[in-house]
């Protein structure tokens, strides 16, 4: 299971969803799906974004965990 | 949309709402089966009545077969056979409203659009057990007493027919359904 983080790092940055989809250049919308878990793949290009605005790395924002039910992930 | 199209599917819309009220009033026509069969004459409707041709070769019924026609089994198959053929219309009807309704909003690709596809799927299915009922009762009256329904102009090559089309909307339905998967997953990509 692929567990998204990307709450947390938006919290240490101090960025909102709306600032962050503005720069990364997606809707609010769908920055939401992507924190709650419920996306289905993410493109290349939009996490080459994320991490360009959030200054981080892929790793930091996605981390692989075995399947534990209840979490979010997706 | 263009206007046509969205005229087109009005019309239709129409029909199809003229189409749910006579199929409710269709209802009735069962019950006369029955009502004929309780007062003992389904035999003599069926030789007497115009709904009813004879075949050219012969379209004498002995008295014996008269008197031997299973007159309850045609019956049952003939009332059974009409009750489950008009509920799989109404099925279709109410199904095909729902998704020129969804058309009209132009919300091609959704669940509720399967959902739809499915109730005619399930809808076939029933065509296909009433289709087999009414030949069954259109066979006996043909092998028993020459009489061939024009009415419920029902035969064998209708069961084929019913079970093609099955078939037919069975692949609509899994290519419309896989359609709908791949189209959530491109809405759920980020």
């Amino acid at each position: 299971m692929i567990k998204i983080t990307l709450n947390v790092v938006m919290a240490q940055r101090n960025m909102t969803t709306g600032e962050l989809a503005k720069q990364v250049g997606i809707t609010p919308a769908n920055i939401s799906i992507l924190k709650t878990g419920k996306a289905r793949a993410i493109r290349f290009s939009t996490l080459e974004k994320i991490c360009e605005v959030l200054d981080c790395q892929p790793g930091d924002i996605l981390s692989y965990t075995k399947d534990v039910d209840g979490s979010t992930d997706v | 949309m263009s206007k046509w199209l969205n005229r087109g599917i009005n019309v239709v819309l129409v029909l199809l709402w003229f189409a749910r009220i006579i199929s409710w009033i269709a209802m009735i026509e069962p019950l006369g089966v029955l009502i004929a069969y309780f007062t003992g004459r389904t035999t003599t409707h069926i030789l007497t009545n115009t709904d009813f041709l004879m075949p050219v070769g012969r379209h004498t019924a002995s008295h014996a077969a008269v008197a031997s026609f299973p007159a309850g089994w045609y019956s049952l198959a003939m009332f059974l056979g009409m009750v489950i053929m008009l509920v799989g219309a109404l099925m279709v009807i109410n199904a095909l409203i729902k998704l020129l309704h969804n058309v009209l909003e132009e919300a091609y690709f959704t669940a509720a659009n399967v959902q739809q596809l499915k109730q005619i799927l399930t809808a076939q299915w029933l065509f296909i057990v009433g289709t087999f009922l009414l030949a069954v009762a259109n066979q006996l009256t043909t092998s028993w007493l020459y009489r061939i329904n024009t009415t419920v102009n029902v035969d064998w090559s209708d069961v084929v027919g019913s079970v093609i089309d099955l078939i037919i909307y069975a692949v609509i339905y899994l290519v419309y359904s896989r359609a709908v998967a791949l189209k959530t997953d491109n809405d759920l990509t980020v």
